[in-house]
């Protein structure tokens, strides 16, 4: 069951993206945070239920939020959402526990094949 | 020049550096399956500036402050201006054991290999803004304009033909090398309009 959703880029055109891609079964609060730092408060604070993460950001990139979680054996799903398409980005991304990368531009259902896959909805 | 930095306004910055970053994301592979290794994209950081600014502007950061080579490579269509690849000194050196080559690498092997490279930044870079923005752009060959240097003497080498631009400036840097390059794409006045527009559509369409 989900309850609310963090959303994390820099970008706030990407944010915007995102959350119009999400399944319109997820009519919950969505937080949104434009670097890892902000991303980490709000995890903390607010306790989603998912997460949606860029990588590519400013005073903490989507690694440091990953290794932050994974030391605090975090199990909330993390989907990665980055224009880094580079092979070792995605294998970086999944050792430090993301459960999904998605690759930028997103295009049509991406982030809903992922959440179906994950069964998160 | 002020009306110029209103017209790229916080959304339509924001949208670019998407964008940008995005094509960038497409440059980084196009490096790391080159060199086989990881590549670091910086965020990409836009300014408009004229050439003055410009040298002043990169004089005072550190990364511009070892000797590097300057490539220059011109493109036009929708999106007109020129792609500056500079390549430190150091690293440049490496480039041969990155791609592989064995025995003695002479002046002429590094500089094609450089120019190899730039193509490759600018090309990758330049078709993902133009694919995502649904713009033409085309290339000229790119060429030396000043080697082993300081960014200073691309200056005074008064090989840029504009008076002000939309620049971006990348960065990419090699894990655990020494390699690094940074880019500057000059967006010329004409390409402006057409920027803003197709940013626009991408906006609107939010």
């Amino acid at each position: 069951m989900i309850n609310s959703i963090l959303v994390v880029d820099d970008s706030k055109m990407s944010r915007k993206l995102i959350i119009r891609s999400m399944p319109e079964e997820w009519d919950v609060p969505i937080y949104q945070a434009a670097n890892g730092i902000e991303a980490l408060e709000i995890f903390h604070e607010k306790k989603p239920d998912v997460v949606f993460l860029d990588l590519t950001m400013p005073e903490l990139d989507g690694f440091g939020v990953l290794e932050a979680l994974q030391k605090e054996n975090n199990k909330v799903p993390v989907i990665v959402i980055s224009a880094d398409v580079q092979t070792q980005a995605y294998e970086r991304a999944i050792t430090l526990g993301a459960k999904a990368f998605i690759q930028k531009p997103l295009s049509g259902d991406d982030v809903k094949k992922v959440v179906q896959e994950l069964r998160l909805l | 020049m002020i009306k110029l930095n209103e017209k790229f306004n916080e959304d339509r910055r924001d949208a670019l550096q998407e964008v940008v970053n995005i094509a960038m994301g497409q440059a980084g592979d196009s490096m790391a399956k080159l060199f086989d290794t990881f590549v670091e994209l910086s965020i990409p950081k836009f300014h408009v500036s004229n050439i003055d600014q410009l040298r002043e502007s990169l004089a005072g950061k550190e990364e511009y402050r070892e000797k590097m080579t300057v490539l220059r490579q011109p493109f036009s269509g929708e999106l007109e201006g020129e792609g500056i690849t500079l390549f430190n000194t150091s690293g440049t050196h490496e480039l041969a054991t990155l791609m592989g080559y064995e025995g003695e690498i002479t002046l002429n092997n590094e500089r094609e290999m450089i120019l190899d490279v730039c193509s490759i930044l600018v090309g990758a870079c330049l078709n993902g803004i133009a694919s995502q923005l649904d713009m033409s752009v085309s290339y000229t060959a790119p060429s030396v304009v000043v080697a082993n240097t300081g960014i200073a003497d691309f200056f005074t080498a008064g090989s840029t033909n504009w008076s002000y631009a939309l620049v971006m400036e990348i960065r990419l840097t090699l894990e655990q090398h020494s390699f690094s390059s940074n880019m500057l794409l000059f967006l010329a006045e004409d390409s402006f309009e057409p920027l803003i527009q197709r940013l626009d559509i991408l906006l609107d369409e939010l």
